[in-house]
């Protein structure tokens, strides 16, 4: 645990002091103590940089701006954050075991789009549609995982492609138009029902209800990384896969079921949106995938897979959205602050790979 | 050419670069295809067409390069149940007390260092690498273990502890099958030698047939 430790400076080492050397003085104790602690906050810096780094920006902006710090202001970031972050999860899961999805914005359309297609111009109750809506996710990244695994093709390729042909298929699911909307072939039955607004818009107590869904979201995903035998097959998928293949895990069904977790959470994500906005249509989420890509970066998850966590996406996807509030709150341009987020994202790089081979933590 | 190996036998694989001493041994783990032969355990003819197959029948294998075998970012304690994950879970869920059980008792009968369970691999010496994949063997109960080059790159102290720990396996009954280039280490170790050349098994020698000149001239 001690590998890095400094060697800490005493008089005996220090030539220009006039103190004897035997006697230890009130300066060089207090020299020691301040190393020490300064050793024991740098180290926990390191571990919790993203945590480090939420506290320092929450405290910035509520001295810069009078409209940041209030609850009612911090409720509505987390709502504006809620979609980011449940696909940062998904997204977290992927990137662990060595992959990446890019199809997750065009998944998010699809499901949302089949779920209120679902309710509104088939009629069918909101549990049927929605479970259909997350059934179209978790299909989309089945279909997906056997792609990458049984086709050899490169998770990028893939849902890349994937990412063209889900949007394509939900233009073709909702004739290019919102859905529900009174211009199209089919006949409404109904608008969306109120208990559909209700999971992107509405409270329980006070808090937002996406934020429970993603409070709800990051538990699962923490406990599946951490505490099953499938999220440690992830780590040691993405952290060497012939490894892993060599000690009996297979790689098949570790990609297969992750993407197909990343495709439910992209339904999710897509339901609430929908919600949220009233309505769906075929270009929502268009750039998500992006996002979620930022906040698992920002939240501490090595790209190459191995390493990392879904509380530091979390942690990432409500840094985005403070960053997002506060900037707006400054009255800084929109356009400045994909500015300011692409230079946290190389910053954030930077730091990381500067701790890793610095420190051995 | 047949390749028997018996409980608590040390049998040495010796061949020149490229014989095929590696490819061997990887098709018996289940990760090459095997155009020809059949192989026995127990008596019992079996398919190992994975990994995950010769694990289930006993078999261990630890491989040439470590970067190939463990999982350097992670923890020491996770590599050593990696291939046992069944045994340290229930129903999918991770015993995280009885891993931690078993990845200390490892730690402490292999004297890994250092005895830390949640030190990154990557950061271990080579030695102690090679310790924790045995362990990661160990724990899955193997009864076939298979060393591909067991001493590469690693200094003298933890060679001597690590042919120690042969010896006290072979004891126990557990088969060990050891591809070696260093003659002196096959010759000392091995109770029969297998001499490979081209792709196939061309010769066997019992413990005390052979010479250093002789076994280097059977395979080139």
């Amino acid at each position: 645990m001690g590998e890095q430790r400094k060697k800490l400076s005493t008089t005996k080492n220090n030539p220009r002091s006039t103190i004897p050397s035997r006697v230890p003085s009130v300066a060089s104790l207090m020299s020691q103590w301040i190393s020490m602690g300064g050793e024991v906050i740098r180290r926990n810096l390191l571990k919790g940089g993203p945590i480090i780094a939420l506290l320092f920006l929450i405290i910035y902006l509520a001295f810069a701006s009078p409209y940041f710090f209030n609850l009612s202001n911090f409720l509505n970031i987390t709502r504006q954050s809620s979609i980011n972050a449940i696909l940062a999860i998904g997204q977290t899961m992927v990137i662990v075991g060595a992959g990446i999805d890019l199809s997750v914005g065009a998944v998010l359309a699809l499901s949302a789009s089949m779920a209120a297609v679902a309710v509104s111009y088939w009629g069918l109750n909101l549990a049927v549609g929605i479970l259909l809506g997350l059934g179209t996710g978790a299909l989309t990244g089945f279909i997906t995982g056997v792609i990458i695994t049984k086709g050899r093709i490169p998770d990028f390729v893939a849902t890349l492609a994937m990412m063209t042909t889900a949007r394509g298929l939900a233009l073709i699911l909702t004739q290019g138009l919102p859905v529900p909307s009174h211009f199209t072939a089919l006949k409404l039955v109904g608008y969306l029902p109120a208990g559909l607004i209700w999971l992107g818009s509405g409270n329980v107590l006070g808090v937002p209800v996406p934020a429970l869904i993603t409070v709800a979201i990051t538990i699962l995903g923490w406990m599946v990384m951490t505490r099953t035998t499938l999220g440690r097959a992830i780590y040691a998928v993405g952290g060497n896969r012939e490894a892993a293949r060599i000690s009996g895990i297979s790689y098949v069904r570790t990609k297969i079921i992750t993407y197909t977790i990343m495709g439910v959470l992209a339904g999710v994500a897509g339901i609430v949106l929908t919600g949220r906005l009233n309505s769906a249509n075929a270009l929502m989420g268009d750039g998500a995938e992006l996002q979620s890509i930022a906040a698992v970066v920002i939240g501490g998850t090595n790209l190459f897979g191995g390493e990392g966590g879904v509380v530091g996406s979390l942690i990432g996807a409500f840094i985005m959205g403070i960053l997002g509030n506060g900037l707006n709150l400054l009255n800084v341009s929109a356009f400045w602050q994909r500015v300011i987020l692409g230079l946290i994202i190389i910053g954030v790089v930077i730091f990381d790979q500067w701790r890793r081979r610095r420190f051995a933590v | 050419m047949d390749l028997t190996l018996h409980e608590g036998e040390i049998v040495g694989i010796f061949g020149l670069l490229g014989a095929g001493c590696t490819t061997l041994v990887r098709a018996l783990f289940g990760l090459e295809k095997i155009d020809s032969g059949k192989i026995y355990i127990n008596g019992r003819s079996v398919t190992i067409s994975s990994p995950e197959d010769a694990i289930g029948l006993g078999l261990g294998y630890l491989t040439k390069d470590r970067k190939d075998g463990l999982i350097h970012p992670m923890s020491i304690m996770s590599n050593i149940t990696l291939a046992s994950l069944k045994k340290i879970s229930q129903l999918g869920l991770l015993k995280h007390r009885e891993e931690r059980r078993v990845g200390e008792k490892y730690i402490d009968e292999l004297r890994i260092q250092p005895p830390d369970l949640t030190r990154k691999l990557m950061y271990l010496s080579g030695g102690n690498q090679q310790k924790v994949a045995l362990s990661k063997w160990l724990c899955g109960g193997s009864k076939i273990l298979i060393f591909n080059e067991p001493t590469r790159g690693i200094d003298v102290g933890t060679k001597a502890e690590i042919f120690q720990l042969f010896n006290q396996l072979a004891k126990q009954g557990v088969g060990i099958l050891m591809i070696s280039s260093e003659l002196p280490e096959i010759l000392a170790m091995a109770d029969r030698i297998f001499a490979m050349r081209r792709g196939a098994v061309i010769a066997e020698y019992r413990r005390g047939e052979t010479t250093q000149e002789k076994l280097l001239k059977s395979v080139s």
